[in-house]
């Protein structure tokens, strides 16, 4: 009795031990960041109404951005959270504070805190008042909506279609042909999420997705190709980086073999890549299989011979538990019958 | 006469595991109180906050502690019991050594869902206290209704319910193995050596231990590999229905893994053993 209470005593110290360690760690991280010093701190400051942002200098309106421009050229890409992620509010909050933000006291009196994301160029705005709503909005810098205008009237030149995939292979489409049809709505159907891949299924109010030889999705900044793994009038687009919309997006049919052979390529490439580290090889492919059927197939099938052999030699105790375990190994290689069967491998 | 060997087990090891599990659930109280500050709509200086992680870092090593000490007082039982000089004694009884040994493996399996039952009402007292104020709102009694709502609307929701259970027998299953496991080591190691046999029963568990997850790494770095395409490949349901055949076949194969166990202890036990 007494060696247990001193183990445990013992570990409770190491416990201690262990918790002033993460003690350590917590406190460093909760020190907030000063910032590098001697650096200015950008200030963005609002017009009354919020529609006008006025941030490192520059002053950004109100635009409904259905159509990102980041697309045309590098310049304007946009940067997600790294770089200006400010987040502050009126209140005296506990985050690292990248920019300095003034409001009236007008406007302090109903917004609560306000959180903007983005570039130099296009910002997201989000305010959350003091009654509980909440309001977001994307602003464009002034000196940039001559191209963003000039975008939407002309639809430019090239697009260069940055998909999520391939990362670092480009495909690029000529506008009129990503514009030749009207744009279908969609609206998401379903949606899960693996970590920071998502999956959605999609169906069009008509039905007539699936008719289309190819399609680009617009949602947000990003574009995506549709993936043709039909299910019925639903489309699968899997394993991609998608940010979600729940009022839907925009879908660009795209009737042009040439491009969607090249956007194909592209996700091939890309497959190949990033998740093929092992699987489009034939040899470590036949690998992988020999290992999975060693451990679910032949050594339980060994087992299985030895323990029932054993089982009708030795005595009646051992027998039982013999017996259990050569019932098991069989049945266990059964379920990895029904399991080839169910995943159709050949 | 496995009621009689159960009964003294159970009092031998119970008689100190209670005090760990008391213990323990005085932890999860401090622990909710330390852990609802962060949910507090209360200005609380930085101080606060950091002594508040100190408490919760040291109630979630208590509990592991309170996990780490129901195996000891299990092990230590089985050990004293039959592998020390009263194991002359415990031989002597009018029961079968396979009795003896049942009476163990039912011995750990009891404490052992009494520790899992204790540290999950632990948590939800936990869970309860630093969200007092989220838990006995309508908030969450909407977002639960709408959890629900959005849970029955996924087409395959009954999937939720096999893999739950599923995971339950696992769960039991893996538990029983380690056990197991622990015991066909102190028992190899009684019969190889006379002195130093805990020492012994260390070295032989990590060695067994290290040859296993050498295989299973090996499995990992090759087998997975090919699993993980086929799910990829596989549709939502095919992936579903393929899982669950896997964990079936896990299932399996633990079972007859456990049987094998219990018949190498059992075998060491009965056959080899010399106290003498």
């Amino acid at each position: 009795m007494k060696k247990l209470i001193s183990i445990f005593i013992s570990v409770l110290i190491a416990a201690i031990g262990l918790s002033v360690t993460s003690i350590a760690t917590s406190v460093s991280t909760l020190v907030p960041n000063p910032g590098p010093e001697n650096v200015k701190q950008p200030v963005v400051t609002f017009s009354d109404d919020f529609k006008t942002v006025y941030y490192d200098d520059y002053e950004y309106v109100q635009k409904d951005l259905s159509m990102f421009i980041s697309n045309v050229d590098s310049d304007y890409e946009i940067g997600y959270y790294e770089d200006y992620d400010g987040v502050v509010s009126t209140d005296d909050i506990m985050l690292p504070q990248w920019a300095e933000y003034e409001l009236s006291e007008t406007q302090k009196e109903t917004v609560h805190s306000v959180e903007i994301y983005g570039d130099d160029i296009i910002l997201n705005v989000s305010i959350n008042y003091r009654d509980g709503t909440y309001y977001s909005y994307d602003v464009l810098r002034t000196d940039y909506l001559d191209d963003y205008d000039k975008l939407l009237t002309t639809k430019g030149d090239v697009y260069t279609l940055h998909f999520d995939y391939p990362e670092n292979n480009e495909v690029d489409i000529d506008c009129d042909i990503l514009f030749e049809n009207e744009p279908k709505h969609i609206t998401p159907s379903a949606f899960t999420s693996y970590d920071e891949y998502y999956e959605i299924y999609v169906s069009s109010d008509d039905g007539k997705l699936s008719f289309n030889p190819g399609m680009i999705i617009i949602c947000g900044d990003e574009y995506y190709y549709l993936d043709y793994e039909e299910s019925g009038a639903s489309l699968y687009l899997d394993f991609l980086e998608f940010y979600y919309s729940e009022e839907g997006f925009d879908a660009y049919p795209i009737t042009d073999e040439a491009t969607v052979a090249a956007i194909k390529e592209g996700q091939q490439l890309y497959y190949e890549d990033d998740y093929g580290y092992l699987q489009n090889d034939e040899l470590a492919d036949s690998i992988s299989y020999f290992f999975l059927i060693m451990l679910f197939g032949v050594v339980p099938g060994c087992v299985c011979v030895v323990s029932f052999v054993y089982a009708i030699i030795k005595k009646k105790t051992y027998r039982k538990l013999l017996f259990g375990a050569s019932a098991f190994c069989l049945a266990e290689i059964v379920a990895f019958i029904i399991f080839l069967i169910v995943a159709n491998i050949k | 006469m496995l009621k009689k060997l159960m009964k003294y087990d159970l009092k031998s090891v119970f008689k100190i595991w209670w005090i760990g599990a008391v213990s323990s659930i005085a932890f999860s109280i401090a622990g909710g109180f330390a852990g609802g500050l962060y949910f507090t709509d209360w200005d609380i200086p930085k101080s606060i906050l950091v002594i508040a992680i100190f408490a919760l870092v040291l109630v979630f090593l208590g509990f592991a502690a309170f996990g780490v000490f129901s195996d000891i007082l299990v092990y230590l039982r089985y050990y004293k019991n039959l592998f020390t000089d009263e194991g002359y004694l415990t031989f002597t009884l009018p029961a079968k050594r396979s009795t003896v040994l049942k009476s163990k493996v039912l011995l750990s399996y009891i404490t052992f869902s009494a520790t899992a039952f204790v540290l999950f009402i632990d948590t939800v007292i936990l869970t309860l206290i630093a969200g007092r104020e989220y838990w006995f709102s309508k908030d969450f009694v909407e977002d639960f209704k709408y959890f629900i709502e959005e849970f029955l609307a996924y087409d395959y929701y009954y999937y939720a319910f096999i893999y739950l259970a599923l995971g339950i027998i696992l769960f039991a299953l893996l538990a029983l193995a380690g056990y197991l496991f622990a015991y066909g080591c102190i028992a190899i190691a009684s019969v190889l050596v006379k002195k130093a046999k805990i020492a012994v029963a260390i070295g032989i568990y990590y060695g067994a231990s290290s040859v296993l997850s050498f295989i299973m790494t090996i499995f990992y770095l090759f087998g997975m590999t090919s699993l993980m395409n086929l799910f990829y490949r596989l549709t939502e349901v095919g992936t579903l229905n393929s899982i669950m055949m896997l964990l079936i076949m896990v299932i399996f194969l633990l079972c007859a893994f456990c049987c094998l166990l219990y018949y190498v202890t059992h075998w060491c036990i009965d056959k080899k053993l010399n106290l003498a």
